[in-house]
């Protein structure tokens, strides 16, 4: 067991009048390897709730192992857990900041104390991954385009060689090509590193694609820990909550209700595509 | 931490201090601080401080919250402190080394500190109980006669009303950059100077390229709604002084008289 959540509480502006519990009493688990999605409704937590993962904000009760140490221990080394879990933020982008790609793909690695040919070796092996031609690794990091530049910017995680990699709305933004791009790009980085991947999310379509298990947030709680059809087939709640189901699991539910016989447990579109052929060649 | 600096932000009470016009509570803020220099005697701090005191409670902010806004200058009243302490010539109560402290500079001292915290939480009354928006409004209205020597009034104060705007967006975006640039390793407490303001580079790089994004954004923006500057421009809410701005005006001028009463007592 790679992360796990116990009891966390994180509680904004405590003590004034803006007072406000981001995260109440969350306990998850996330398996070593795992494709893991998080989804939620804006303002229901899920950006603390990540980002008390490495640290980056303390709860204010609850606590955080990874590999079974409590990482809110005091001598706790908190850069190493950050070269460990590799957070990219949303529009990860806006923080690219030096003259060139490589340049700026290599201050992650450096930061953790590596040498400069180390860490160089490391910006190489992360730029190759996401698909970055040798040519493009000294144009400066403004000239490129969104897509570009974010995929700079998930690089410059990936150089760190982080064991869990934690992506915020990592399609937010993007056009439609741009978006598949980024998705196939993470499936592609966990087949070929066994990372474990957590990707927040608002976007239905993404997470039943591509997550293995859904954590689903509503109002600072955590209402849903379970597989995506199964999470999915909640779908009153989901809707109730702000979310929704994917697009092509809707088609299902919504020949089911014109009385065709169709399971609706289906939640991907190849899924679906036989299921309706299925219904078809009947 | 940065979001930790209190002084002077508004705080949404809901108090009958909020609820005063914003020309009302500028006037105030001003006479405040005119009342603070023009008494000589003791009775005077007894009258300024029991008005601070009764503006205090019925703005309704937390005492608590007041005073971590105070804690950001402490240094600096330390150090005007002491150098009164040491500097007043006078009969001399002790002696450590060579500073003498007097008898006179112990008296000079207090009344110092006493005015300055006076002063710096009186002023920030205002601005808990006012939002930026309303601040600049109420001083556009204000420095309005200034326009027939041509002075920019409009202008400044869209300006400071952008400005400040803009403060808490980027104090938020800051936050993020520096979020981010920490789950890349970033270290920003390191001991030695150089390596921390080495490490402030791949925030302000980030910070300024989003500055000048916004503000473009903003300008293209402003200039698609045919925006000209302040000539035949009428607000949404003008600012409209009520009986109970009439009544504060009253009670700030009472307040004034007795300052100069105590204070020549």
């Amino acid at each position: 067991m790679s992360i796990i959540v116990d009891h966390l509480t994180y509680i904004y502006a405590k003590d004034t009048a803006y007072e406000t519990r981001a995260v109440d009493d969350v306990s998850f688990v996330i398996n070593d390897g795992e494709y893991l999605g998080i989804l939620g409704a804006t303002g229901s937590g899920k950006s603390t709730l990540i980002q008390t993962l490495n640290a980056l904000l303390i709860p204010d009760s609850g606590t955080v192992y990874f590999d079974g140490k409590d990482i809110f221990d005091k001598d706790y080394d908190k850069k190493e857990l950050r070269g460990n879990v590799g957070l990219v933020f949303q529009y990860p982008e806006h923080q690219l900041f030096e003259t060139d790609v490589f340049t700026d793909v290599c201050y992650g690695p450096k930061n953790l104390g590596l040498s400069q040919k180390d860490a160089e070796l490391r910006a190489y092996e992360a730029l190759k991954l996401v698909g970055f031609k040798d040519e493009d690794f000294y144009q400066s990091p403004f000239d490129l385009s969104g897509g570009e530049k974010r995929k700079a910017a998930i690089a410059g995680v990936l150089a760190m060689k982080p064991r869990v990699l934690i992506l915020d709305e990592p399609t937010a933004g993007l056009d439609p090509k741009g978006r598949w791009e980024i998705l196939e790009l993470i499936k592609k980085i966990r087949e070929e590193t066994g990372i474990t991947i957590l990707l927040v999310s608002h976007s239905m379509d993404d997470v039943a694609e591509n997550a293995e298990r859904l954590i689903v947030m509503y109002k600072s709680h955590l209402v849903f820990d379970d597989s995506p059809v199964n999470v999915f087939s909640h779908y009153e709640k989901m809707k109730e909550i702000g979310l929704d189901v994917p697009q092509v699991m809707q088609v299902l539910l919504e020949l089911k209700r014109r009385g065709f016989p169709v399971e609706t447990d289906r939640i991907t579109l190849n899924d679906v595509k036989s299921e309706i052929l299925r219904l078809l060649k009947r | 931490m940065i979001k930790d600096i209190t002084l002077g932000q508004y705080y949404p009470s809901g108090s009958i201090l909020h609820k005063l016009d914003p020309r009302v509570k500028v006037m105030g803020a001003l006479i405040y601080i005119i009342s603070l220099f023009i008494f000589k005697g003791k009775l005077g701090y007894i009258a300024t401080t029991a008005f601070l005191i009764f503006l205090i409670m019925i703005s309704l902010v937390p005492f608590s919250y007041m005073i971590k806004g105070l804690k950001t200058i402490i240094i600096f009243m330390v150090f005007t402190a002491l150098i009164n302490l040491f500097m007043t010539p006078g009969e001399p109560v002790f002696t450590i080394w060579k500073l003498t402290i007097s008898k006179e500079g112990i008296e000079v001292t207090a009344r110092m500190i006493i005015r300055l915290i006076s002063l710096i939480l009186g002023t920030s009354i205002m601005t808990f109980t006012t939002t930026p928006n309303q601040l600049t409004d109420a001083l556009e209205r204000l420095f309005r006669p200034l326009k027939i020597f041509r002075f920019p009034v409009h202008e400044i104060a869209m300006m400071m009303s952008i400005a400040l705007s803009f403060i808490p967006i980027l104090v938020e975006e800051l936050d993020i950059i520096m979020k981010a640039q920490k789950a890349r390793g970033a270290d920003f407490d390191d001991k030695r100077f150089t390596k921390r303001v080495k490490a402030l580079i791949p925030v302000l790089v980030p910070l300024f390229v989003s500055a000048f994004r916004r503000a473009n954004d903003l300008a293209l923006a402003m200039d698609s709604r045919c925006y000209r500057g302040g000539d035949g421009r009428t607000k949404m809410r003008p600012l409209v002084y009520h009986k109970k701005d009439i009544m504060a005006y009253l009670i700030l001028l009472l307040y004034l008289a007795i300052v100069i009463v105590m204070g020549r007592l």
